[in-house]
């Protein structure tokens, strides 16, 4: 118990790294393969980011970190499976945006509670989105978009996380934005480029092509830091939107009640693999966008549960019920 | 040009030459074996090509379909049995030129129709692909609207089971397609309120479970046993060969039909097989003569349904707007492997479109060298008794379909939709316009409502280019045909 107390000392501190050979010392683990559920489709982002992270991972730890598929329901099937699994920390399941934040206002069937059912264990990757608009158009800056967006403007988008972040905005900034939903980049790509709809708000890496070539120009991006790729572009809170952020993110989580050893263990791990420059680069090139945050376990919980209830607020604002 | 050439490199890759000749002999089996065809194969595949390439995987599982497409006249010629859907018309005159003892004849026409009639259909995707993505960008909701509903008249109008069954199951398909998450709200339809009903209805299962199961119980029911397969060796078919120059025409003719058919959403090999048999028979002198023997009858539907086995690529690649069911589960594969198919994808994985497209003329020419010599091969193939192979087939489909989604759900599902599609097929409603309203229905809706919401509303906005108005044109000239031609034949009866 002495040396297991000297470790959790040490992790406290921003220096978790360092100490990890004490706590190999403290405890074998893990001794066995590690499963990591993921509740989606095989060959998805999701699935790709998560082998991705795996096999660094499982080079650190010595053990093999098996993905396990169990898509179904938006991801509440392998979802509700993690949550019924042993915290021995054996089992992990990769949480996103969508199952972590959203999906239990959404729907009855997704029976559990982020906050208290899982622990967080890593956050592997934070993408901002970016709103462009078509390289021909008058729209130039942020206060040219708000004109034009003071009568009517169509803006394409890719997803729910991005839906969000338009509907924050033009609440904020009192704009008159029609929402038109896309379920991929490809189809809202043609028909912003085409002129159809006035702008998009989407990944960045799936516009970097068409501003690079000048056919988009980009008008802002919604993470807290300027996006690395589009230096030019400036963040909703430089434009004086106070603490705007909104991010798509996946992260690790395990089933709650994970002792911490093994928790931070876990979190070392992952964590140096998402610092890893050959799995950044990876992950990059199938547009997710590493995580950069460097947070402990409990910093993680504290990540998801913020998500969970400004998701939450706002579905309620919407007015949807779960159904 | 020089795109074209990189894609022969592609192709010409080890790796991807062997998965292309896999394929290919792969849907030569399937296509020779009645009750099974490339849609089951290829939905069995699909998980086994999680670890390849993309390139490869869709290489492999296009070799499935088109190699299909070979093999079934085999079965057709020899049994009189059709081994897929699209080789049914070539029983009618292959079987009788088998049974006058001129199955080599008939079974190398059916050879050198088929590579002809892919090698035509190659050339037009290779000339009009480039044509349509530049022309793509014109493309909005409102014409992806316009194309599709073109699409779903078509699937419910030209299949051959009169207009009202057509509707029919293009409808349920619908019904069946909007089960989920509703794209918009992201609220859930017709969950009945089992979980894994919010993803929808797996495309593998409901396919698999309208054609793979039915045809195995209603070939069993039939028990063709007893009848042997006509025999037949290489060197009847070589010996043939200087017979050929007379289908040369026919072949033109048929890949011309079916060139122009298989990229229209919800036409594709069966019906241009079809098609190109009646035409056939009208350019003749002595249109009694079909049905009795003649090669050009079975020329023109082999060249028929390999030209659109190509050309259905085309939307397929350029688009992203699958015309067939099994070109749907070929656009499922490239999305499993994170590649969303639409105008942007020969742009942005060059590689892959056209090493496709040099693949699908290796394929092609593997196909030919190989069916011609292993004849005798193929004829032993045939005669297999069933009994052992459906049980195969079936525990096959349910491996496939728990492949794709890990869940004993959808092995239920496949079992359902087996029974449906039986009931179905014993009162002659066909499923292939219900898998057509299965996979464009949801694209329809999520077209016309973003037509709308861009619009505003305004409902002028979906007639408001010359694309759509020109195809909603054709859309109305594919619904009033059928009726003008049972009023003109009705009339005309009285007096014959």
């Amino acid at each position: 118990m002495h040396t297991k107390r000297v470790f959790l000392a040490g992790v406290v501190s921003a220096f978790a790294l360092a100490a990890f050979p004490a706590a190999q010392a403290a405890e074998d683990f893990p001794t066995k393969p590690i499963r990591l559920i993921v509740p989606y489709s095989p060959g998805g982002g999701t699935d790709v980011t998560a082998r991705i992270v795996a096999e660094a991972v499982a080079a650190d730890i010595g053990q093999p970190v098996v993905v396990e598929n169990r898509p179904g329901a938006s991801g509440t099937v392998g979802t509700l499976l993690a949550k019924r699994e042993k915290a021995d920390g054996y089992t992990l399941l990769f949480g996103i945006q969508a199952t972590m934040a959203l999906n239990p206002s959404l729907f009855k069937a997704a029976s559990y509670a982020p906050k208290e059912d899982f622990d967080g264990v890593a956050l592997i990757s934070e993408s901002p989105y970016v709103i462009t608009v078509p390289g021909k158009s008058e729209i130039n800056t942020y206060e040219d978009f708000a004109a034009a967006a003071s009568e009517r403007m169509t803006m394409a988008n890719g997803g729910s996380a991005a839906l969000l972040a338009a509907r924050l905005l033009a609440r904020d900034a009192d704009l008159k934005v029609s929402n038109i939903p896309y379920s991929g980049s490809g189809a809202a790509i043609s028909d912003i480029l085409a002129g159809r709809v006035n702008a998009l708000i989407s990944s960045p890496v799936s516009v970097l092509p068409h501003v690079a070539s000048g056919a988009l120009k980009p008008i802002l991006v919604t993470s807290a830091e300027r996006y690395p790729a589009l230096p030019d572009a400036p963040t909703a809170q430089e434009l004086g939107f106070k603490d705007f952020k909104v991010v798509g993110w996946y992260s690790i989580v395990a089933p709650a009640g994970v002792p911490q050893t093994r928790l931070d263990r876990l979190n070392a791990a992952f964590n140096k693999a998402v610092a890893d420059p050959a799995t950044r680069t990876h992950l990059s090139e199938i547009g997710v966008t590493p995580s950069s945050l460097n947070l402990d376990a409990k910093a993680v919980s504290d990540y998801i549960g913020r998500e969970y209830d400004l998701w939450t607020a706002e579905i309620a604002e919407a007015g949807l019920e779960p159904q | 040009m020089t795109e074209l050439l990189s894609g022969f490199a592609t192709a010409l890759h080890p790796i991807n030459l062997v998965y292309c000749l896999a394929g290919v002999i792969l849907g030569n089996i399937v296509g020779v074996l009645p009750g099974i065809g490339a849609i089951a194969a290829i939905s069995i595949l699909l998980p086994l090509t999680f670890n390849l390439e993309p390139t490869t995987a869709v290489i492999m599982l296009a070799g499935v379909y088109y190699g299909a497409e070979y093999g079934g006249s085999i079965a057709s010629i020899l049994l009189n049995l059709p081994g897929t859907a699209s080789n049914a018309i070539t029983t009618l005159d292959g079987y009788p030129l088998a049974r006058r003892g001129e199955a080599g004849l008939a079974l190398l026409t059916a050879q050198v129709s088929s590579f002809a009639g892919g090698t035509l259909g190659i050339v037009a995707m290779v000339v009009f692909s480039p044509l349509i993505v530049s022309f793509s960008l014109s493309f909005g909701p409102a014409e992806y609207f316009a194309t599709l509903l073109l699409g779903l008249v078509a699937g419910a109008s030209v299949i051959g089971c009169g207009p009202l069954k057509g509707i029919a199951m293009v409808s349920i398909g619908m019904l069946f397609g909007s089960v989920g998450l509703d794209l918009n709200s992201g609220l859930p339809r017709y969950d009945l309120g089992i979980p894994n009903l919010l993803d929808g209805l797996s495309i593998v299962a409901v396919a698999m479970g309208l054609f793979g199961i039915p045809e195995v119980i209603a070939n069993i029911r039939a028990c063709p046993s007893g009848e042997k397969p006509i025999a037949v060796n290489a060197r009847a078919m070589f010996s043939a060969f200087r017979r050929l120059g007379a289908i040369v025409p026919s072949i033109f003719r048929g890949a011309a039909v079916g060139g122009t058919l298989g990229p229209l959403p919800g036409a594709g090999p069966t019906i241009a097989s079809f098609l190109a048999y009646s035409l056939e028979r009208s350019t003749t002198r002595n249109p009694e003569e079909f049905g009795t023997g003649r090669i050009n009858g079975v020329a023109a539907p082999e060249a028929a349904n390999n030209a659109a086995a190509q050309t259905a690529f085309i939307p397929t690649m350029t688009l992203g707007i699958p015309g067939t069911p099994t070109m749907a589960i070929i656009l499922g594969a490239l999305m499993i492997h994170g590649i969303s198919p639409g105008p942007q994808l020969v742009g942005e994985h060059p590689d892959l479109f056209w090493g496709l497209v040099a693949s699908f003329w290796l394929g092609n020419v593997f196909l030919i060298m190989l069916n011609v010599p292993l004849i005798g091969f193929w004829a032993r193939l045939v005669a297999v008794p069933r009994r052992f192979f459906f049980p195969v087939i079936i525990a096959l489909v349910c491996t496939g379909v728990f492949g794709v989604s890990n869940s004993s759900f959808d092995i239920w599902l496949v079992l359902a939709m087996g029974g449906l599609g039986y009931i179905f097929r014993c009162f002659g409603f066909p499923p292939a316009p219900l898998l057509i309203g299965f996979v464009l229905g949801p694209m329809v809706e999520e077209y016309l409502r973003r037509a709308l919401m861009i619009s505003g509303g305004d409902y002028t906005y979906l007639v408001s280019s010359p694309t759509s108005i020109t195809i909603h044109c054709l859309t109305a000239a594919l619904l009033v045909w059928p009726c003008l031609r049972a009023a003109t034949t009705r009339s005309a009866q009285p007096a014959s």
